[in-house]
């Protein structure tokens, strides 16, 4: 086995179960053995469960799975922005002092688009002490999709927004990359579960290395072929170092 | 750059050229571009087909395969297969003393984009040679239903069935194969689950698994990286990397 020779910061990571296929090895201590094998240095996490039973159950369950273990873990939080604005504050006043970013904001899982009143409320909350922002998008779903996202980039120029899986899809990934290129605060997620050959390459010519995140989906998809795409033809050592590390470190102002 | 184990050979079992949907590499995507990609990725050879045998026509496709695939080394051919050239009798025989003669490797379908049901018998002479000879058919995951895939594993034994670019999130479908039938094959190419390989390999064993990368539409390197990286023991990630296609393919 070889790893990767660059201190790997995952923002795109999970805990916990899934209703359409088993999740294996996802217990916390298998997801630290299997992120140090990959030269993960740390790893911003939520669980499974605020997006598809309860938020707020779900923030709990993050926070006291990685206590023990903060060397590694960073806290995702999660809102469920169907939730009653009191509802919605309440929970961002309790976890908001733990949160490194928020990771991530699910319209697909919550059935509830980007474009609506609820996620306003959380974002309102959110640019008064800005952190980075993980929405999921996917252009096949009617409730996820990208270009949703610039007119948010538009309206909180403070928060950085990182389009989760960039889109997800042919034609989803276009629409993403033109944000990226049109605000500061809107980057692209590495995420996705289709890895078109060429697609890393591309996207790098198109954004700049800068404007791009890593995340694995860990325990969702399997981390290493995440770390994989990026060790095609095209992409440098110097692409490598700023998707792998230095753009989150920078974001989530990490040493 | 590559951080492959060189202690690992790589063959591929799902790759084509021609031309493709993909928007992020040239179309056609030539035999030298495959050569190319081969060579950066560290892979070592692959089956091959020529897309132009699933887009336009599979007897002009096939032809042209063997023509552009000429005095070429590390390439096993494939051959797609349509109702029209396994029937009647006298077309099947043609098509399949082909097959022998131009020593193709593999079959590979598409009923779906080709437009029949294999439940029907519309290939069944074409099963039952591939029966007798043991050649591997081919088939991708959306390309077939489920139960179309019970019918040639429950009816042909000897056919070696690999079932391609299967999603990661379709484990509780294809377990059942891998209980009943020993002759289901899997190509790991879409099959990206977190912990997946080493399930298959606890619970089946890891000669069943197949490294594939989908070239052109998707890129070898996350593939080859899931081998590498999983918790298996060294003989099991060489039987997955190539070890088991070589194995499926030699016919003597």
């Amino acid at each position: 086995m070889v790893k990767s020779d660059i201190d790997i910061i995952d923002i795109h990571a999970h805990l916990g179960s899934y209703f359409q296929f088993p999740i294996r090895q996802n217990e916390i201590k298998e997801i630290i053995e299997i992120a140090e094998s990959y030269g993960i240095k740390k790893m911003c996490v939520s669980h499974l469960i605020a997006f598809l039973y309860d938020a707020k159950e779900g923030n709990s369950l993050t926070l006291s799975g990685i206590n023990d273990f903060k060397k590694l873990f960073l806290f995702g939080g999660v809102i469920d922005p169907r939730w009653s604005e009191t509802k919605i504050e309440t929970e961002y006043l309790n976890i908001n002092p733990k949160v490194s970013m928020w990771n991530e904001l699910h319209p697909a899982l919550h059935q509830y688009p980007i474009s609506g009143i609820g996620y306003k409320v959380i974002l309102d909350l959110i640019k008064k002490n800005p952190k980075p922002v993980l929405f999921h998008t996917d252009e096949s779903d009617q409730y996820s999709k990208p270009g949703q996202i610039e007119e948010l980039a538009k309206l909180y120029p403070e928060i950085p927004f990182i389009i989760g899986h960039s889109g997800n899809v042919i034609g989803g990934f276009e629409i993403a990359v033109e944000i990226v290129k049109k605000y500061d605060n809107a980057f692209l997620d590495s995420t996705f579960s289709r890895n078109y050959f060429g697609l890393m390459k591309w996207m790098i010519e198109e954004v700049g290395a800068e404007k791009i995140l890593f995340g694995s989906d860990m325990p969702f998809l399997n981390g290493a072929a995440q770390i994989g795409k990026l060790y095609e033809a095209g992409v440098t050592d110097n692409d490598r170092q700023k998707i792998f590390h230095d753009n989150a470190a920078k974001l989530l102002q990490i040493n | 750059m590559s951080i492959i184990n060189n202690e690992l050979l790589f063959y591929d079992c799902n790759a084509f050229i021609g031309n493709h949907q993909n928007p992020y590499v040239d179309s056609p995507f030539e035999l030298n571009m495959l050569e190319d990609t081969i060579k950066a990725s560290g892979l070592n050879g692959s089956l091959v087909y020529h897309s132009a045998s699933v887009l336009y026509d599979a007897s002009y496709g096939n032809k042209k395969l063997i023509e552009e695939t000429k005095n070429k080394s590390g390439l096993h051919l494939i051959w797609i297969a349509i109702p029209e050239l396994c029937n009647p009798e006298k077309e099947a025989e043609l098509f399949f003393s082909q097959i022998i003669e131009n020593k193709i490797s593999a079959i590979k379908i598409f009923p779906r984009y080709h437009n029949y049901n294999v439940s029907t018998g519309a290939i069944d002479k074409l099963l039952s040679f591939l029966d007798e000879e043991k050649i591997p058919l081919l088939v991708n995951q959306e390309e077939i239903s489920w139960d179309e895939i019970t019918y040639i594993l429950a009816k042909y034994k000897n056919v070696p069935f690999l079932l391609q670019s299967t999603g990661y999130r379709m484990e509780r479908y294809i377990i059942s194969f891998f209980e009943k039938y020993k002759n289901f094959y899997l190509d790991i190419s879409r099959y990206q689950a977190h912990g997946g390989i080493e399930y298959l390999c606890r619970q089946f064993g890891s000669e069943h698994i197949f490294f594939g990368s989908g070239m052109p539409v998707f890129s070898p390197e996350p593939i080859m990286m899931m081998i590498d990286n999983a918790k298996i023991s060294l003989e099991e990630k060489q039987n997955i990397s190539s070890k088991n296609l070589l194995r499926l393919i030699d016919r003597g």
